[in-house]
């Protein structure tokens, strides 16, 4: 190009042209400024004869790190070498002078240097536009020639580091993230955490070079209140350093967990849980494992198998009891552990074994005359059973009822029950209360959850297995009597009257079922108006109980117990009368064994049970109740010791009797797991 | 708790006897007869149960696992503290078929069906496998109530447990008859197929002192519909179509009450149905316990008269002798005379009577017809089972040239053997194509193994007869090993043989079994103490028992040509019965036989291989168990394979010269592999980095490649020679250096002129370019001196020769040189200088 003298606005659209970049021209270096071009203050360009240059400046702009370098690439397009000096002017400050020496027709990158104030500044700014001067010596001597390019400052080498990539932040709303300073000097800044797109306050910081801190930051209500209810969540991090680098706030993800408060051990957990026997090979911390959180966010046992791999063998091992069915297997097992969800640990949730008992606890404690119960750990027992269909007793049939889509279909239940039934002690021949799940729902829209004390007929009597009919009174109970139902308990006289048999007339055996034991269920959950919500009454049965009722064995005539697995060796002294068939049979000839020991068939294992009714009277009713742990006095708030109960809002009041099915008839949960009494 | 006479008093045939021993079968006999079992396997009930007073007849798959199951009643089984609630036992068939004590029916492979809540209910005097009632492809079962008038229909399941009979729930449903009266609805429980074509099995249930007809005692047997449904069917009320059928008794105090489905006796396509009535007096009531049966032809609906059957069916009268009791059992029997149609097989159980004498027993085999005359028996007579082509008085034809024969008579071995009390037919279990059939004689006096000078009073048997075509009677009593067995029962008072059924194949190998039982067994007969009348059910099982075999091979992995062991083990199928002790095993390697065949020994054999015997390559171990003795099945271990390592192969990469000019020549190149094996073959694929030369099949271990002269690149190359192995030898791979060099080119410039005037110009000018193999292209530069005149390409289309005009030159000498520049195959080269002069 060729120069000639122009107007100040031709040398300020070239200018222009020149911090665009795409263009080289040569001028004096004051036309050469960083930032805007001045439209102004243009001087007179030099003679117009003046020697054409042939450097040209090809960069138009440049990223500057901490070497403070500026590479400005140069191009001789001389077809001699090129040679003279490069500078930048950054401002006001022109910087020291570089040589060049270009060959003909070829290129080279100059390094240039800015000052340690010049790159802070440049920092500071993030990008700025400098001045490139080029002075020609050859091949012709030419003024200054300038150029107009935009320097980025390199992102600079943070001096804070974030060691906290995941956190719990408990009720305290307290986060604590770890930064270090790898700085040369002291890091300061400030750094903000955002939950779901809820910024947090920024918190400063100060921390010694090479140290490290964790900086509390605190979460607002809001954030934490997001947290809690999504349990997790992954929040932002923003971390601003302003020494020893001026670095802009920088931002990293952080998994925030919501730390639920620690759940209290519940007395069934603390003092009514299992430990090991002689006979028993897995831990007591190992069954411990097996818990859960219950609705009062309280820690409880749970249902784990009578064998497992224990973590710290990798061995199986045995608890020596079982709780019955697993309930991972009942097709209602997910709402029913929703129900009895723990809002704070909705990861622990299952079915809490001795949760009624503790509500108890509180109700008695507020309510004078009430009485508690906690119940031992191996007589929790769990029942599923899925898809079962409803049979009207008489006539028989299938029970039918529209069903989701309107057609009628057989009604068909799936039952999720946890009832305490322990058959290894004198408890239930005394006492009425056993803390029971029953939780229902059926094709027809019928759904109930009910946790209560339930009561088998009336403390203080069970009936004689051997003969029903016959009431034995006992005593030392003082629980409430029942609305009905009753204990089927097998006593000694069953054990002389059928299984210590004359052992010389063949024609008689010793019969197990003298011993099956039944404890029959009535149960009701009521309104406070005493108007009936539900009703049903399950029965449960244990084919092989560990003891049977001998009041004779007790020195003062109460409770006194005998063992069936001791019939073996024994003779009646009434009439001489002996075990002469199986179970007892496969051990005449041996060695007594405890009671307890596996090899006893009486164990307790064997155990079916009967449904019948569940009649839900509550349409238009609430799905929610809170009653007693008796199931009374229901009201749709909670009360202290008040137990959740959930009650369809319908009615099948007008469904005929139901058959009462049983189901378990060849069940038994010990073979083969090292299970004995107790269980 | 006790058996109070309830059943049929039984006296000892004492030692009048003498005991056809040599065709007793034990189960454990070797080598196994043709229909004789291959084991017994026993089942005994809680005490005083009478466990196997019942059995249902026929296969019967409960819960649809493709074993047979057996169903049982126990109706003197106790809940304490309810008596003889009664019981029914599910035996459930497969592969570990053990039997046992009942007392834990899990234990013994079984689910017992208690009774009722209630005393004395008797629940399962009669038992039946029904077939599929609802069409759920499981097979139902029955079990008699009738005390209470009433039966159960327990539906079979994937997961068959037990269940409670007081309420069935899903699992079933009842068939009640008319409670309060006495017509002992459910005496007997029968399967008799699709009567009515709705796709469900229906079912015979007996009511054998029913009074119908104004007849006292003629008793009924019903043809219940199936249904999908748990609704309870009330007989006396019934929905449409619930009572298909009813077949009354012909005559008062007759007891028609058995039932049984024989197939199409009549030819018409459709199945009929045999009853019997065991105390009916055909001759009058004077002729005491005749006893009779009848066909009721399939198709046939309503209530149904047998003593009005007209072409309904037909009759066949027991003897005309007294008490013989024609009836007490009715079986198919299958084609016994191959005619086509189905035949009979009627039991006779007959009662001792001081006037009218000793009755052994029997079963009549009666022929299938389409005629509707009826059938007599008379066991005396030399044809005894008949029809009268005439008339006949009280059993007699007319004229003895009317006799024409319908069958043949089985004679009880000696009086009060009761023998008929119970009838199975079997099928055809001895392979001579004629069906079989089992007689219960639960009266048999069998001798004592353990004092054969003494007989065991009461023990029962259960006789096996082969079905033959003789139209002549059999005489139990010298029955011969070709024309059957007896299997006794164990103990004095077993009577076993109360009851025999026919099975489907129980334990799975293939063959159908049938079983017997001692309902008065007591026991177990040791250690513990027996209990009486406790019961016993036999299961005979029939046909080689199933097998497993196993093998391995150690060390797992043997090296070519090294030497190995083959272990096998054979054992049961079933662990608990019994041990392998006789047939052989057979080892074979790559279906070649290796080793000797030989016996199992503690159920396990061994095969040895020694070095040399198995090469490199790909093996296969194959053992395989023949059985022996008709006892053990034959059965194959699973193949195992195994690769021995391969001969190591060495391959080799010649080339003849170290270098090759680009062009000039072919690149000859040999590859060699060898190995320690006899042959080296396969194919060898040669290539460059990663162009690939070619694939050559080796011949004699060589393969030769012959590389295009052009094909290489210029430069020192490695080329790679890869052998992809063969069955015998390893793969391979070795590479070969050679350098291929750029070809000199002749270069050539021809100017047209090489003097001209200036004005004459332009002058033309060729530039030739040759090399071996390529046609020269690339670059030529023309240079005028040291000036460079003209620059061009010489593509290939040029053949490397290009003509091309020369740039005006100025007037004086000019020295013209053309430069070729080569290119990644040819060398550069510059032509000879041709001197131009250009004059003004």
């Amino acid at each position: 190009m060729r120069f000639s003298r122009r107007s100040s606005r031709t040398i300020a659209a070239v200018a222009a042209v020149l911090v665009l970049g795409s263009t080289v021209t040569a001028g004096p270096a004051a036309a050469v400024v960083p930032g805007p071009v001045a439209t102004a203050a243009a001087p007179a360009f030099a003679a117009a004869k003046a020697a054409t240059a042939k450097i040209t400046v090809t960069t138009t702009s440049a990223v500057v790190g901490a070497d403070r370098v500026v590479k400005v690439a140069l191009k001789c397009a001389a077809t001699a070498t090129c040679s003279g000096t490069v500078r930048l002017v950054v401002g006001t400050t022109t910087n020291a002078a570089v040589k060049y020496s270009v060959g003909a027709k070829k290129s080279v990158t100059v390094a240039l240097k800015l000052s340690a104030a010049q790159l802070k500044t440049l920092q500071f700014q993030g990008s700025s536009t400098v001045t490139v001067q080029v002075k020609e010596a050859k091949p012709a001597a030419v003024a200054l020639k300038s150029k107009k390019i935009t320097l980025k400052a390199a992102n600079p080498t943070p001096g804070i580091a974030v060691g906290t990539a995941s956190a719990s932040v408990a009720a305290d709303r307290k986060l604590a993230v770890s930064l270090t300073c790898k700085g040369v000097s002291a890091c300061t800044g400030r750094t903000a955490v955002t939950v779901a797109g809820v910024v947090g306050p920024a918190v400063a910081y100060s921390i010694g070079t090479g140290r490290s801190t964790a900086v509390p930051v605190p979460l607002t209500v809001a954030q934490f209140a997001a947290l809690k209810k999504a349990r997790t969540v992954t929040a932002g991090l923003a971390v601003t350093e302003v020494t020893p680098n001026a670095v802009a706030a920088r931002s990293s993800t952080l998994a925030l967990t919501y730390l639920a408060p620690e759940p209290v051990a519940s007395q069934a957990y603390l003092n009514r849980n299992w430990a090991p026997t002689q006979y028993d090979t897995c831990s007591e911390a190992l069954h411990r494992s097996y818990s859960v959180v219950g609705p009062d966010g309280k820690l409880y046992p749970t249902w784990h198998p009578a064998e497992v791999v224990d973590p710290a063998t990798g061995r199986m091992c045995t608890f020596g009891h079982e709780h019955g069915d697993d309930p991972f297997t009942s097709d209602i097992y997910g709402w029913v552990s929703d129900f009895l969800t723990d809002p704070e640990h909705p990861l622990q949730a299952g079915i809490p074994f001795g949760y009624v008992s503790e509500s108890l606890v509180d109700y008695a404690g507020a309510n004078a005359g009430e009485v508690v119960r906690h119940e031992d750990n191996v007589g929790h027992k769990i029942i599923v059973k899925n898809n079962v269909k409803l049979i009207s007793e008489n006539p028989r049939g299938y029970v039918k009822a529209p069903d989701a889509t309107g057609k009628l279909a057989i009604v068909t239940c799936d039952y999720l029950i946890k009832v305490h039934q322990g058959s290894h002690s004198a408890d239930a021949t005394i006492n009425n209360a056993h803390e029971m799940l029953y939780a229902m729902r059926c094709t027809d829209g019928t759904e109930l959850i009910s946790l209560t004390m339930s009561r088998f007929g009336d403390a203080n009597e069970f009936n004689r297995s051997c003969s029903p009919s016959v009431v034995v009174k006992t005593t030392g109970s003082i629980l409430p009597n029942g609305d009905g139902g009753r204990r089927l308990i097998p006593d000694r006289d069953c054990m002389t009257s059928y299984v210590l048999v004359d052992p010389a007339n063949p024609r008689v055996y010793s019969d197990q079922w003298s011993m099956y034991e039944v404890w029959e269920s009535f149960n009701k959950l009521t309104a406070a108006d005493g108007a009936v919500l539900a009703e049903f009454d399950p029965w449960f049965a244990v084919r092989n109980p560990s003891r049977y009722y001998w009041p004779a064995k007790n020195a003062d005539g109460t409770a006194g117990l005998g063992y069936p697995s001791d019939l073996t060796w024994e003779t009646d002294p009434a009439d001489n009368g002996r075990v002469n068939a199986k179970p007892w049979s496969d051990f005449l000839g041996q060695d007594p064994f405890n009671r307890a020991d596996p090899r006893s068939a009486f164990d307790g294992a064997a155990r079916d049970y009967y449904l019948r009714d569940t009649v839900v009277a509550n349409a238009g009713g609430g799905n929610t109740w809170y009653t007693t742990p008796w199931g009374t006095k229901g009201v749709s708030t909670p009360f202290t010791g008040a137990v959740r109960q959930w009650v369809s809002s319908t009615d099948n009041t007008a469904y005929p009797s139901l058959e009462r099915q049983k189901f378990g008839h060849d069940v038994h949960y010990g073979y083969g797991h090292g299970v004995h009494a107790p269980n | 708790m006790l058996l109070v006479g309830v059943l049929s008093p039984v006296t000892s045939a004492a030692a009048e006897t003498s005991d056809p021993g040599s065709v007793v079968v034990t189960g454990t006999e070797t080598p196994v007869a043709p229909g004789a079992p291959t084991e017994l396997v026993r089942y005994f009930g809680d005490g005083s149960s009478a466990t196997g007073a019942a059995m249902g007849n026929g296969a019967c798959d409960v819960n649809g696992d493709g074993f047979d199951d057996v169903v049982v009643g126990a109706w003197f089984w106790d809940k304490a503290p309810l008596d003889n609630i009664g019981a029914a036992y599910v035996l459930l068939g497969g592969n570990n078929v053990r039997g046992g004590s009942l007392n834990d029916p899990a234990a013994a492979g079984a689910v017992r069906i208690d009774g009722p809540n209630t005393k004395g209910a008797f629940v399962g005097f009669s038992v039946g496998c029904l077939g599929d009632v609802n069409g759920d492809g499981y097979d139902d079962i029955g079990i008699s109530y009738y005390d209470n008038q009433q039966i159960y229909v327990v539906l079979g399941a994937e997961e068959f447990g037990s269940v409670n009979l007081d309420a069935l729930g899903d699992r079933g449903f009842v068939v009640k008859g008319a409670v309060g009266t006495s017509g002992n609805f459910g005496y007997s429980l029968s399967a008799v197929g699709d009567v009515n074509g709705d796709g469900y099995a229906d079912f015979g249930v007996g009511e054998v002192v029913a009074k119908n007809n104004g007849r006292t005692n003629s008793g009924r047997v019903w043809i219940i519909a199936g249904q999908d449904d748990v609704a309870d069917v009330n007989i006396l009320n019934p929905k449409a179509g619930q009572v298909i059928m009813t077949i009354d008794g012909a005559a008062a105090q007759e007891r028609l009450g058995t039932s049984a489905s024989v197939g199409d006796v009549n030819g018409d396509g459709i199945d009929d149905i045999l009853l019997g009535s065991y105390v009916a007096t055909p001759y009058g009531t004077t002729v005491a316990a005749t006893g009779a049966a009848y066909i009721v032809f399939g198709g046939n609906t309503g209530a149904i008269d047998a003593a009005n059957l007209g072409s309904k069916g037909f009759t066949i009268n027991g003897p005309n002798r007294q008490r013989d009791r024609l009836g007490i059992s009715v079986a198919a029997a299958g084609d016994v005379n191959g005619d086509g149609l189905a035949d009979l097989l009627i039991g006779a159980d007959g009662v001792n009577n001081a006037a009218t004498g000793p009755r052994n027993g029997g079963a009549a085999i009666v022929y299938g017809s389409a005629s509707t005359a009826t059938v007599f028996t008379d066991p005396t007579a030399a044809t005894s089972v008949y029809t009268c082509a005439g008339s006949a008085t009280l059993g007699v034809c007319a004229n003895p040239a009317d006799v024409q024969p319908r069958g043949y008579w089985i004679n009880g071995a000696v009086n009060v053997d009761s023998t008929g009390y119970s009838v199975a037919g079997l099928g055809d279990i001895n392979g001579d194509g004629i069906p079989d059939f089992a007689l219960g004689a639960y009266g048999y006096d069998p001798v004592n193994p353990a004092d054969p000078t003494k007989l065991m009073s009461g023990a029962g048997a259960v006789w096996v007869v082969y079905g033959n075509r003789t139209e002549t009677n059999l005489e139990l009593a010298t029955l011969t090993p070709a024309q059957g067995y007896r299997i006794d029962g164990l103990a004095a008072g077993d009577r076993f043989g109360r009851q025999v059924a026919a099975l489907g194949d129980v334990d799975g190998n293939g063959t159908k079994d049938f079983a017997g039982s001692a309902d008065f067994a007591q026991r177990p007969l040791a250690p513990a103490t027996p209990l009486s009348q406790a019961g016993e059910v036999v299961l005979a099982l029939l046909g080689a028992q199933k097998t497993v075999a196993t093998s391995e091979i150690a060390p797992v992995a043997p090296g070519v040509n090294k030497g190995f062991t083959i272990s096998a083990a054979v054992s049961a199928q079933s662990a608990a019965r019994g041990t392998v002790a006789t047939g052989t095993v057979a080892f074979q390697i790559d279906g070649t036989d290796i080793c000797a065949v030989v016996e199992p020994v503690d159920q396990a054999a061994t095969c040895v291989i020694a070095d040399g015997v198995v090469g490199p390559g790909d093996h296969t171990v194959s053992v395989s168990y023949s059985g022996a003795d008709g006892r053990w099945a034959a059965s194959s271990a699973e193949d195992i394979t195994f690769n021995t390592a391969k001969f190591a192969a060495v391959t080799t990469v010649t080339v003849p010269q170290p270098s090759y000019v680009a062009g000039r020549t072919p690149i000859p190149v040999t590859v060699t592999v060898s190995s320690a094996a006899a042959a080296v073959t396969g194919k060898v694929t040669l290539t460059n980095g990663a162009t690939a030369l070619g694939t050559a099949t080796l011949t004699g271990g060589k393969a030769t490649f012959t590389i295009a002269p052009t094909t290489l690149p210029v430069g020192a190359l490695t080329l790679t020679a890869a052998y992809a192995g063969d069955a015998d030898n390893a793969a391979s791979r070795a590479t070969g250096a050679v350098t291929v060099v750029k070809a000199t080119p002749t270069v050539v410039l021809k100017v047209s002129k090489t003097k001209v005037r200036k004005a004459a110009q332009p002058l033309t000018a060729t530039v030739t370019v040759t090399a071996t193999g390529f046609k020269g292209n690339g670059v030529v530069l023309v240079r005028d001196g040291a000036k460079s005149l003209k620059q061009f390409s010489i593509g290939t289309q040029h053949n490397g020769k290009v003509t091309f005009t020369v740039p005006r030159l100025a007037v004086g000498k000019h020295v013209l040189t053309a430069e070729y520049r080569g290119n990644t195959k040819i060398n550069g080269k510059k032509s000879s200088a041709v001197t131009v002069t250009v004059t003004k």
